[in-house]
């Protein structure tokens, strides 16, 4: 939303300040655009709920493939152990399962980051109108 | 690997049919590297094939449209101009929100990962195109550039202090060896959950739009009646294909976020 200034310069001399008086009526405007948008979403609110579906899908995806990575990454690192240490199958054994537990905590940390940004998005619905 | 996704309906062959189960349509065959033409540096295969050429066009597209949708450079923007205009707000905005000022400087570096997987999404869209974002190897490299370069970023600017970030603090003495082994387990895993979550979206999408295609060629060969239930898939196609889109911008969004919030997590440490 900036406002290139140089492209104003040769004009400023025709009123007292052009560029402010811009500034001020696109904010008008905008005030203006945004108390329709918000009327119209208080009328017909299907638009943002089936926009919640499709990142409910999102999440879903996001919450198993942050189970899955950390398997495969404790899965690696126990088996590059093994090749290093030579401890054949002890390794992948006890970092597969480091790595479960570093799966599951990653699913509860974005899980409890989504359900505080979900929980902050509710507080004030009004707001975020152009935001994705 | 043709097992469940091999859809062998009617007499339809299409050009991707080859060899195996003779007359079926192959949803594997969109996803398949070809050379176009071969380069061999000491023994080397670095020849260029359809997704380096795809790579090449994502590219040259994003430059161009920067480069042109700016060029008037109006008050008041014209479509592509606002396009443009838009882009660089939304990744601004997505910097400035989850890294704070302390990011700014990485932000042309995201605004191009955003711009190069979300053009290498949307062209594999075009029918006949190739995703290269489809493909392991293309994802797991700009994963593995973001998690080297985060990790340097952190070291750089905490130094050996950078990794405290594996010790969550007020932890008891006992706990610490295991905790600390986890959180390194939970730090490698991110350059996978961030490639494979993309190159699994986009394979499983693109393959879908493929079965179902398949699905009308098939009712369509089978002729009379079937011929009139091939709408059905159809319709299920353009169903999908809009999801497809939404998915590549989608998809793009949360690559870049994701970006943005471990380049967060290594400028603040927690």
């Amino acid at each position: 939303m900036t406002i290139p200034t140089e492209q104003n310069g040769d004009k400023k001399s025709d009123g007292p300040d052009p560029l402010r008086d811009d500034r001020s009526d696109l904010s008008a405007l905008d005030a203006k655009i945004r108390a329709r948008v918000d009327a119209h979403k208080r009328k017909n609110p299907e638009p943002a709920e089936t926009g919640k579906r499709a990142t409910a899908i999102g999440m879903a995806f996001r919450l198993s493939t942050e189970l899955v990575a950390g398997l495969i990454a404790g899965g690696i690192v126990g088996w590059g152990v093994d090749q290093v240490l030579g401890t054949k199958p002890w390794g992948l054994l006890i970092f597969f399962f480091l790595g479960m537990t570093a799966g599951i905590m990653n699913v509860f940390r974005t899980a409890t980051a989504m359900a505080a940004e979900a929980a902050q998005e509710q507080e004030k619905p009004n707001h975020k109108v152009g935001e994705q | 690997m043709s097992t469940t996704a091999d859809v062998e309906l009617g007499n339809a062959a299409n050009d991707g049919a080859h060899g195996g189960g003779g007359l079926g349509i192959d949803p594997m065959h969109q996803f398949e590297v070809q050379t176009i033409f071969p380069i061999n540096i000491g023994g080397l295969d670095a020849s260029f094939t359809n997704a380096s050429l795809w790579m090449v066009l994502a590219a040259v597209a994003i430059s161009i449209f920067t480069v042109f949708a700016i060029r008037p450079r109006e008050m008041v923007p014209g479509r592509f101009q606002s396009i443009a205009e838009l882009s660089y707000e939304f990744v601004a905005n997505m910097v400035r929100e989850n890294t704070g000022s302390a990011g700014q400087p990485y932000f042309p570096f995201i605004f191009t990962l955003f711009m190069f997987v979300l053009f290498s999404n949307m062209l594999g869209m075009i029918p006949y195109s190739f995703t290269t974002t489809s493909h392991i190897i293309v994802t797991f490299a700009l994963a593995a550039f973001v998690f080297v370069g985060v990790t340097l970023v952190g070291l750089a600017k905490h130094g050996l202090h950078f990794f405290s970030l594996f010790a969550p603090k007020g932890l008891p003495v006992a706990l610490l060896p295991l905790i600390v082994v986890i959180e390194v387990i939970s730090y490698l895993s991110r350059p996978i959950s961030l490639s494979v979550r993309l190159f699994a979206n986009m394979l499983a999408g693109h393959t879908m739009l493929k079965v179902f295609s398949g699905f009308v060629v098939g009712f369509i060969g089978a002729g009379g009646l079937f011929a009139g239930l091939a709408i059905i898939p159809m319709g299920a196609m353009v169903a999908f294909t809009g999801l497809e889109i939404l998915v590549a911008f989608l998809q793009a969004y949360v690559f870049a976020i994701l970006t943005c919030i471990y380049l967060n997590d290594a400028l603040h440490l927690h």
